[in-house]
């Protein structure tokens, strides 16, 4: 039944990396758990790799074998540096982005803080706030993190909705949302452009966001938080990056819902370990099939 | 004789004397710069060092006075302040691996959809209307 498992192990691959991306994000109702939704986007992109990197060995140990002995590797030098030079090459190849992508994001962002600690009026050792008329309000993840406002964004929030910005940004960067981000980022730039879609990272960017607000509508209430956004939406100039518009309003839905998902909370970390189980099962069922 | 205040760092010396050049009508050489500096112990190398600093990130703009160099501020501060918060916006260049350097609180509204918003935070105060919820506001 071997040939049957891996046959398996590829398809579990297509759906990991293809499939799941595009589909999993009509799935509105995971916006109601964020952290439970992102936990199962990671099994997924986990999973993903995993069965990626796993197809070629298996596929080797498929062909060498005889019955259930595994040989040793000295019978099959050919087929075997050919297994080991796929998998390194992949696994190379991810290693590789994650470093740049990662250097790339490290400086840009410590260029940045840089920059803004000699324009920013300085409020404490987190706040940065410049001058501008557009109302804008972000922070600088990592180990230069910062908040930053403009004071046009101090000058229309209510000091309510500006603790609840900050509650917001402070709770991307105590959770370490870059790192997810990066994560994911990394994972999506690796595959070919044509052969991805940007329906995923869309979504995740969307979960961390509602994680956030979340937080921040535990601190300050969900009626600063929402208003914050449509006084930042309405100020704002017109999206440069992808996934424009529905951002909002799915953010301002979850702040009206009230009622806790505990049962859906429950089922999608279940979901969550059944996506990263399933590799490692299907290369259990080649190995002693 | 170390005292105890803020300006201690690499970071606030750069700030101090962006702020020193700002102020200034024309370039200055390091000297002017340290005379101009509220925290009068630095060494005097350590300005021009910084200043040198501060012109090789395009800050500021080094200039020949006889046989020193003067500094001069590249920019405003709010044409600074303006680039910075562009190259926010316009994602740095479009490089798709570095478009999550920073985390917007909003990056992705469109202003027409704001009358759609409106409505949305409406749905949220009628939900949280219970008084003896946090309401905010």
């Amino acid at each position: 039944m071997d040939p049957v498992f891996l046959a398996l192990l590829v398809v579990a691959f297509v759906v990991l990396a293809a499939a799941v991306p595009q589909l999993l994000p009509r799935v509105t109702a995971l916006r109601g758990v964020p952290g439970q939704a992102l936990l199962l986007w990671q099994a997924v992109a986990f999973a993903g790799v995993m069965s990626g990197l796993l197809v070629a060995p298996l596929a080797l140990l498929l062909i060498a074998r005889n019955g259930r002995e595994i040989p040793h590797p000295h019978q099959h030098r050919v087929l075997f540096a050919i297994a080991f030079a796929v998998t390194a090459l992949v696994l190379g190849r991810l290693l590789l982005h994650a470093h740049r992508t990662g250097m790339a994001l490290r400086r840009t962002r410590r260029n940045h803080a840089e920059l803004l600690d000699i324009l920013g009026q300085e409020n404490d050792r987190q706040v940065r706030v410049i001058e501008h008329p557009t109302p804008t309000a972000y922070c600088i993840p990592g180990r230069h993190e910062r908040v930053v406002l403009t004071d046009s964004t101090l000058a229309q929030l209510s000091a309510t909705q500006v603790e609840a910005v900050l509650a917001h940004e402070r709770a991307h960067l105590r959770w370490r949302h870059d790192l997810v981000l990066e994560y994911f980022t990394v994972l999506h730039t690796v595959v070919p452009r044509w052969l991805r879609s940007d329906a995923g990272l869309v979504e995740v960017r969307l979960l961390i966001e509602l994680m956030a607000d979340r937080r921040a509508a535990q601190l300050v209430g969900a009626v600063p938080v929402a208003g914050a956004l449509v006084a930042l939406a309405d100020g704002s100039t017109p999206p440069a990056a992808l996934g424009a518009g529905e951002g909002a309003s799915a953010r301002l839905a979850q702040l009206a819902q009230t009622r806790p998902r505990p049962g859906l909370a429950a089922l999608t970390v279940v979901a969550a370990v059944l996506v990263v189980a399933l590799p490692v099962l299907l290369a259990a069922l080649i190995v002693w099939s | 004789m170390t005292r105890p205040t803020a300006g201690t760092t690499l970071g606030e010396l750069e700030r101090a004397i962006m702020e020193v050049l700002w102020a200034a009508d024309r370039p200055l050489v390091v000297r002017e710069i340290l005379d101009e500096l509220d925290d009068r112990d630095r060494a005097y190398t350590t300005v021009m060092t910084v200043s040198d600093r501060l012109a090789k990130k395009g800050l500021a703009v080094r200039v020949r006075d006889g046989r020193a160099w003067a500094y001069t501020a590249a920019a405003t501060r709010s044409e600074l302040t303006a680039q910075a918060l562009r190259d926010t916006m316009a994602g740095w260049g479009g490089d798709e691996s570095r478009a999550d350097v920073l985390l917007h609180f909003l990056r992705d509204a469109s202003p027409d959809e704001v009358a759609r918003l409106q409505e949305g935070l409406r749905a949220v105060e009628r939900a949280h209307a219970d008084p003896t919820l946090p309401s905010g506001q």
